[in-house]
């Protein structure tokens, strides 16, 4: 019996001591990833996924590169997801537009707004939009269920093109072709529903 | 018109040194040794005026083993604005022939 606990203590015990260290480090290492998530909730929709790709390279490097001591790491990664946290909304105002970038705005036709914000769009919003497409002419009714799985298809989406946010000219061809947003006589009504263009006033 | 602060001009101070190199975040960071909070604001605000332009880093994620960054570029008119802007500091903490004329000595007392 105490031959056992001594066999137990010597060779399972560090190895059950390893397992809970790497589980609480894996655990702690989140921790910044929820800040910054926090932070990117913070920014306006239409930027959101840029800086959340920007920030989340940056954390990366912080957790993964800069050092191998993990509570190093940790502190690093508050430091740099907290500190984004507290200036998001000053991140959120500088990249707001300008009174002349309004009445710029206010200048152009709806087809320059609607192309220029299609070209800003990042594969996330075009996703949404094309699901919100097709939701809308294949009648769903939105209720919360349906925005759960909505959702849920757009967040694979978006996993599918983590690493494919950039469109050339070339792949937004293709995108406009193959979904034909502006085919859709509800592109305008969906981007405005979305916050993506502001109400349009005839 | 652009708001130069110091700290925007620490930042174009990183661009100016050599101007033809992208930066990313994180390096501007090190190199300017501000907090990501303060530095972000001012990218954001030098790209809306047009001083800077970002893109996401051409690389594969899967071979270079982490994701791609944002690497900011300065443009022509930051490169013209920061060199000003950079002269205009340097003029402006330039001792004025005004307040120190000649050679300091210490005051003659008479016997």
């Amino acid at each position: 019996m105490k031959g056992t606990a001594f066999v137990l203590s010597l060779i399972v015990l560090p190895i059950l001591v390893a397992l809970i260290q790497k589980e609480l480090e894996g655990w702690l290492l989140l921790l910044p990833k929820k800040v910054l998530e926090l932070a990117c909730r913070r920014v306006p929709h239409n930027n959101r996924e840029i800086l959340r790709d920007e920030w989340s390279a940056e954390l990366h490097e912080i957790l993964h590169g800069l050092t191998e001591r993990p509570l190093s790491r940790l502190f690093l990664g508050l430091r740099y997801s907290g500190s984004l946290l507290i200036a998001a909304r000053k991140v959120s105002r500088e990249l707001a537009g300008t009174r002349s970038d309004q009445q710029a705005m206010a200048d152009e036709t709806p087809d320059d707004r609607i192309a220029a914000a299609f070209l800003r769009r990042t594969a996330a919003d075009l996703m949404t939009m094309q699901i919100s497409a097709h939701v809308k002419s294949s009648g769903w009714r939105l209720n919360r269920r349906n925005l759960t799985d909505l959702d849920k298809v757009r967040r694979r989406l978006i996993r599918q093109l983590e690493h494919n946010r950039d469109f050339t000219d070339q792949e937004l061809r293709e995108i406009v072709y193959r979904f034909n947003v502006f085919g859709d006589e509800n592109a305008l009504l969906i981007m405005q529903a979305m916050s993506i263009l502001p109400p349009h006033e005839p | 018109m652009v708001q130069i602060t110091l700290a925007a001009l620490k930042v174009l101070g990183v661009f100016l040194d050599d101007p033809g190199k992208p930066r990313y975040g994180l390096e501007l960071m090190r190199l300017t040794g501000m907090k990501s909070g303060s530095l972000y604001p001012i990218l954001a605000r030098l790209e809306r005026f047009g001083w800077l332009e970002s893109a996401r880093e051409d690389i594969d994620p899967g071979v270079a083993g982490r994701p791609a960054r944002r690497m900011y570029r300065i443009t022509d008119d930051g490169l013209q604005g920061a060199r000003i802007e950079r002269a205009a500091l340097y003029e402006h903490l330039r001792p004025s022939q005004g307040i120190i004329p000649g050679i300091l000595r210490p005051k003659e007392h008479p016997a």
